[in-house]
């Protein structure tokens, strides 16, 4: 009985420490832009791109559409990935109202590969939240959720975040 | 009487169990249905050819409509991904159906979609 009480408590405490304030109240909505490639031993990264939704909407955030956002950015302006990351992060903010962008950068590492995960304020340009994930190549299509997910180190949670919806409504 | 207290640590363990779970269950947040989005982005990646996308769509198409009916909370993009299979195919009207569903769902999106509507051939 005392150890399922204490199960509990722990529990409980767990789900108390991972439930952080959103810090950015500005932020609603998060552009996430196709993963810039810059390792020698991987020729295709769109997997990144593939599976960042569901662990950044899960946070409580609006997450644009993916691959409806990348054909609509090439067919206006910046054809490569590398002209996308180029691209002032205030463009992004005034011309499709995102309010953060989400840059991923993919470059080797000694394990194999390393993700870094940038979050921008499209308005100040100001870095808002970093994570850097080392893996291998076989698990790319897991760095998402185990970067952004992480109840510690990864995004905190967002607007449309049960919990935030909660405080909104109190 | 030891018997007893037996049974009564049972139901114990058991209500205990619940309450892990159900905790464990706060932690986690389902909040969307997810369907087949994340197979139709891997598709595109792919380069799927047009019919693939068009049954991709179909498939999104009713796991929205089934949602619908169950109360449940499609999720950021999946409209707007419908829409866009349906101006890649050249069917405007359902191009702006869609777009239009993802701007009413999520305001956030406003500007892109109506960019996308307005430049509609």
């Amino acid at each position: 009985m005392r150890l399922a009480l204490g199960l509990i408590l722990c529990v409980v405490a767990g789900c108390a420490s991972s439930r952080r304030m959103a810090p950015w109240p500005g932020v609603r909505s998060i552009l996430v832009l196709p993963a810039l490639n810059v390792s020698s031993r991987l020729a295709d990264v769109d997997v990144l791109l593939d599976t960042i939704t569901r662990p950044v909407a899960d946070k409580g955030y609006y997450v644009f559409p993916v691959a409806v956002t990348a054909r609509f950015i090439r067919a206006n302006g910046a054809e490569t990935v590398k002209g996308m990351h180029e691209l002032s992060v205030q463009r992004y903010g005034e011309a499709l109202r995102a309010d953060a962008v989400l840059y991923m950068t993919v470059a080797d590492d000694a394990k194999g590969i390393a993700v870094t995960y940038r979050l921008v304020s499209a308005t100040t340009g100001a870095e808002l939240w970093r994570a850097r994930l080392s893996t291998s190549i076989k698990e790319l299509g897991k760095a998402g959720e185990r970067a952004i997910g992480d109840a510690k180190t990864g995004l905190p949670p967002g607007p449309y975040h049960p919990r935030e919806a909660e405080r909104a409504g109190d | 009487m030891r018997k007893c207290r037996r049974l009564g640590c049972r139901r114990v363990r058991i209500v205990c169990c619940v309450i892990l779970a159900a905790a464990a269950c706060g932690c986690q947040n389902g909040l969307y249905d997810w369907g087949s989005y994340d197979q139709t982005l891997r598709d595109i990646s792919a380069g799927a050819p047009a019919e693939v996308m068009l049954r991709d769509r179909d498939a999104m198409v009713d796991e929205a409509q089934e949602a619908a009916k169950r109360g449940r909370v499609v999720p950021p993009g999946k409209y707007a991904q419908i829409g866009d299979i349906e101006a890649v195919a050249g069917d405007r009207a359902g191009a702006v159906k869609w777009y239009g569903a993802e701007k009413d769902a999520y305001p956030e999106s406003a500007r892109l979609m109506d960019l996308l509507i307005e430049r509609l051939p």
